[in-house]
């Protein structure tokens, strides 16, 4: 097994993944080469880190089936994908706490919205929250986003200090991708600005978000891949 | 994204121009039935072929700053790599043609690579950045990304994961589990009965036509694109379907209403059949048309 491979299968190692004939490759190839052991060192200091963070609380699956499928999902995929780079930690830390804090501010808006719906009859067409749980979640909202926008950029640093290994054509495909992901951010939020406090909305909002997440993670991997 | 510029512009003046010279290659080694093979080749093409025979075979060229091929491994597992040495790998294209045993499970890698698979009955596994993928065939399960291409997959699969960012992504033929994903392009999936589908896009349109079986899950995302079901008439599932200001258009019968008096939101809640199978639509500001067949 080369180190290119090594390193691009050492969260599946730590992880426990791989196939037995696998493991026994990766393990003779990490006694030998001090630069993949170093490596997968890290990772397992990074993954230990990660497990300190405080625990998110679940919220009902009822209520928040699209975000749970979503968000907390792949913390030690996120971990290796900018292994070698010091910016890509603090994108797996953020994204840690993004999912925290998403979660969170939906268990407030179970709590703060969902009475005030219940409580305004729906034919009198008002709007659907009180106005001090408006101003909670819209606050709440935009420290999940200053979340998101924070692991986006700790990503982009990443890619932005070895950019030259990827080709002119990909940057400009994923910068056009990105303005575009963008653009329907400030829909979404256009839209929010109509309707606070709408469930699916916040949705779509960290959905969006995290299809940006989704995006450079992928970028910084094949990058990543490509100088082993 | 201004970084992402700088990079670019750093890139452009770093690129080397691509090679001409080339080395014509063609080697056999001998493969197991259902040998698990990787092949990786970041610039030009790779097409693989299943066959009937128990060996592989690697023909092609190899572009000029190409180290060699490294083709080595076990009846079971074997290696297919471009060494591109300390060049850019980008910038070396060879184009490799490898016929591999029908039910070979494959994992391919290319960056700005086009990879087609064509007559292979085990797994794909294909990743490019610049570059599509093609897959024909009897492939059990296929996963396939890239960034910058388009994703075509025909073929009978139970499982297929599809993700790009900016190219269609086309699905025909599959059936069971189906992912797929994009950020600009269209999205279709057509196939036969499926049991779980979750289909996003940022701003493409999405195209679903098949049959769900009694405890499947349809869930569609789009900010910005349309979205298009075609089930069967006789289709037993519960509808949710909500855009904040697109339309509804549903000929299972049930109208869709607004939800507010501020916004232009629409809401379609309705169930057909005995139910048990479950679809949700959310779109910001496409157009979610419910059709039957």
């Amino acid at each position: 097994m080369k180190c290119e491979e090594v390193l691009s299968r050492l969260d599946e190692h730590v992880d426990g993944e791989l196939h037995a004939s696998d493991a026994r490759r990766m393990e003779d190839h990490l006694e030998t080469c001090t630069s993949c052991r170093q490596q997968e060192r890290r990772l397992r200091e990074l993954l230990d880190q990660a497990a300190r963070l405080p625990k998110e609380v679940a919220p009902p699956r009822d209520l928040w089936p699209g975000i749970l499928g979503r968000l907390p999902a792949r913390p030690s995929r996120v971990t290796i994908l900018g292994l070698p780079w010091l910016p890509a930690l603090a994108a797996a830390a953020a994204l840690v706490a993004v999912s925290s804090a998403l979660t969170a501010f939906l268990m407030r808006g179970e709590r703060n919205v969902g009475p005030a719906v219940a409580a305004v009859p729906m034919e009198a067409e008002a709007p659907r929250v009180v106005p001090a749980a408006v101003e909670e979640a819209t606050s709440s909202l935009r420290g999940v986003e200053a979340e998101y926008e924070r692991a986006a950029q700790a990503l982009l640093t990443s890619l932005d200090q070895r950019g030259e290994h990827l080709s002119p054509e990909t940057l400009r495909v994923v910068d056009q991708n990105l303005r575009a992901i963008d653009a329907a951010l400030d829909q979404v939020r256009q839209a929010l600005a109509k309707d606070p406090g709408n469930a699916g909305l916040i949705r779509m909002l960290a959905a969006t978000h995290q299809k940006k997440i989704d995006v450079l993670q992928r970028v910084v991997r094949h990058r990543n891949a490509l100088i082993g | 994204m201004k970084k992402i510029i700088g990079a670019l512009v750093l890139a452009t003046a770093l690129a080397p121009a691509v090679a001409s010279a080339q080395l014509k290659i063609d080697e056999r080694r001998e493969a197991a039935p259902n040998a698990r093979i990787e092949i990786e080749n970041q610039a030009g093409s790779i097409r693989v072929i299943g066959w009937d025979q128990q060996q592989v075979q690697v023909t092609g060229t190899l572009g000029k700053g190409a180290e060699g091929l490294d083709f080595d491994g076990s009846r079971e597992h074997i290696e297919i790599d471009v060494e591109s040495g300390s060049a850019v790998p980008f910038s070396i294209e060879s184009h490799l043609e490898i016929h591999v045993p029908a039910g070979a499970h494959l994992e391919i890698e290319g960056f700005a690579s086009q990879i087609d698979v064509s007559s292979v009955t085990g797994t794909v596994e294909a990743s490019t950045v610049n570059g599509s993928i093609d897959v024909e065939g009897k492939a059990s399960e296929v996963s396939v990304e890239t960034v910058n291409g388009s994703l075509n997959i025909a073929g009978p699969a139970r499982q297929v994961e599809a993700d790009s960012v900016n190219g269609t992504v086309t699905i025909r033929g599959a059936s069971g589990a189906v992912e797929a994903s994009t950020v600009n392009g269209t999205l279709t999936v057509e196939g036969t009965t499926f049991s779980r589908a979750s289909l996003e896009t940022v701003n493409g349109s999405v195209r679903f036509a098949g049959a769900l079986d009694r405890t499947a899950t349809l869930s569609v995302e789009s900010v910005g694109g349309s979205v298009h079901l075609e089930l069967p008439k006789d289709v037993s599932a519960d509808f949710s379907i909500s855009t904040f200001s697109g339309d509804i258009h549903n000929q299972f019968g049930p109208e869709a209403r607004r939800t507010s008096r501020w916004t232009q939101e629409k809401e379609l809640r309705f169930s057909t059949g005995s139910a048990g199978a479950r679809v949700s639509v959310e779109t910001l500001s496409g157009t979610v048309t419910l059709s039957n067949k």
